[in-house]
């Protein structure tokens, strides 16, 4: 770690500023910021270009040997396969020879086709889906601008993905919804044979709590997702944040903006070349994201030093205090950033979903330390 | 929210629960393994991709 923080490690480039859904629930474009709209909708070639080499300065800078290179958006696919391959070449060959990047593009699915799949696998690019189950019913909220469904042309893209390019296919992204039912939609996940999925709780805060959100609603959803995943026999698909909240229950470090004390270390080019904070802070206010910075005239490194960013790396000590006192502070970590947050108050302030944090978590320790029994203390089967 | 503090899980000795009899934590432990021997350059937590 430099004397400025923790080097970035994960760059999220906005390939492209609009989508062509629009989901009710957005945080992006339906939330209060609304600095997408006098930003250009594609990113130009002198913006990538620039952000291929800031991306080869920071590694070299931090001798880092593995990058992540996010093609976000918006919905990236709008940008032309063509450009998202380019753009990735350009940072493969621009970083360090001692340096690897794992390249994703995380797609609606809509976009997706066999020559458009053929040329993200070409390129090596990896490809996530956000859906929020694998029925018409578990997306309705996922519309495009006229209000029609999405399913049709999501289900066959994803379908195409995971049948005829497995390898590519990195998995599903899946924003909960508390009236769905949990088993029956994590089932549906299932079948579109995800390598692994994320579950995501919907971003707000306590000045614009999120949807249906009663005691710990959230946290009995998760709980039923993962004893129905725990209890299979066998590991069926990764599900990050169970995996990610055992690690921390275990000692180890963790990947994840939802859990855990880990200095976070991703940041976001925008389609003019501006450098910001991740998107999901929009969902507190306007411009909640903005650095000031941009990449024709700063290095990454000068991010490093904006005061939104240290507070994501600087771990217990941006938390408010009866997050430091809590038992579960390791592993919780005050949950995600961005739903700690309170007008006139900041974000030095519990999780609005700190009932369900604390419900998941000691629900997951629970089953955890009930079976975590090696065959050789055993004297009888542990959880079936 | 509750002060009573979580299980001891600190002390499970990770090598141990190789064995465990549980399917899908002895298949987790395996993925974790190299967390435990090395941070990993490859732990990114950015949420909103896969």
């Amino acid at each position: 770690m430099s004397a400025t923080g923790h080097p970035f490690r994960q760059f999220i480039v906005k390939v492209h500023g609009r989508c062509n859904l629009a989901c009710t629930y957005c945080y992006l474009y339906e939330g209060p910021d609304s600095t997408w709209r006098a930003r250009p909708a594609t990113a130009p070639p002198n913006v990538l270009d620039r952000t291929a080499d800031r991306i080869a300065e920071h590694a070299r800078t931090h001798g880092l040997t593995t990058v992540s290179l996010v093609l976000h958006g918006g919905e990236p696919l709008l940008a032309g396969v063509g450009t998202l391959a380019g753009f990735t070449e350009a940072v493969r060959l621009r970083i360090p020879a001692d340096c690897t990047v794992r390249a994703t593009v995380q797609t609606n699915a809509t976009l997706l086709t066999q020559d458009r799949v053929s040329v993200l696998a070409g390129h090596g690019i990896e490809i996530g889906i956000s859906l929020d189950g694998g029925r018409a019913r578990h997306n309705a909220r996922r519309v495009d601008h006229a209000g029609r469904p999405s399913w049709p042309a999501a289900a066959r893209g994803v379908r195409l993905v995971a049948d005829r390019f497995p390898e590519s296919y990195a998995g599903l992204l899946t924003v909960v919804d508390p009236m769905l039912d949990p088993v029956e939609t994590y089932d549906s996940l299932l079948e579109l044979r995800p390598p692994a999925i994320d579950l995501l709780l919907p971003h707000g805060n306590w000045s614009v709590p999120p949807p249906h959100k009663s005691g710990s609603r959230y946290g009995d959803w998760l709980c039923a997702v993962f004893d129905r995943w725990w209890s299979a026999g066998r590991r069926e698909t990764r599900v990050r944040l169970f995996e990610e909240c055992l690690a921390l229950l275990l000692g180890l470090p963790a990947a994840t903006e939802s859990l855990g004390l880990a200095p976070f270390d991703a940041l976001v080019v925008e389609t003019d070349g501006s450098i910001e904070q991740v998107d999901s802070l929009k969902s507190a206010y306007e411009g909640a994201a903005r650095t000031g910075l941009d990449v024709f005239r700063h290095a990454f490194d000068e991010a490093l030093r904006h005061p939104g960013v240290a507070a994501r790396q600087a771990g217990a000590a941006a938390l408010a205090d009866e997050c430091r006192s809590c038992p579960l502070l390791s592993v919780c970590g005050g949950g995600h950033y961005a739903h700690r947050y309170r007008a006139g108050h900041g974000f030095r302030n519990p999780s609005v979903y700190c009932a369900d944090l604390e419900r998941f978590i000691r629900h997951a320790a629970g089953r955890l330390a009930a079976d975590a029994v090696p065959a050789v203390a055993s004297g009888e089967g542990g959880t079936p | 929210m509750s002060d009573e503090p979580l299980p001891e899980l600190l002390d499970l000795d990770l090598e141990e629960l190789r064995t465990a009899q549980h399917p899908v934590l002895r298949e987790v432990l395996e993925g974790l393994r190299e967390r435990a021997e090395r941070p990993s350059e490859m732990l990114w937590g950015f949420n909103n991709a896969m």
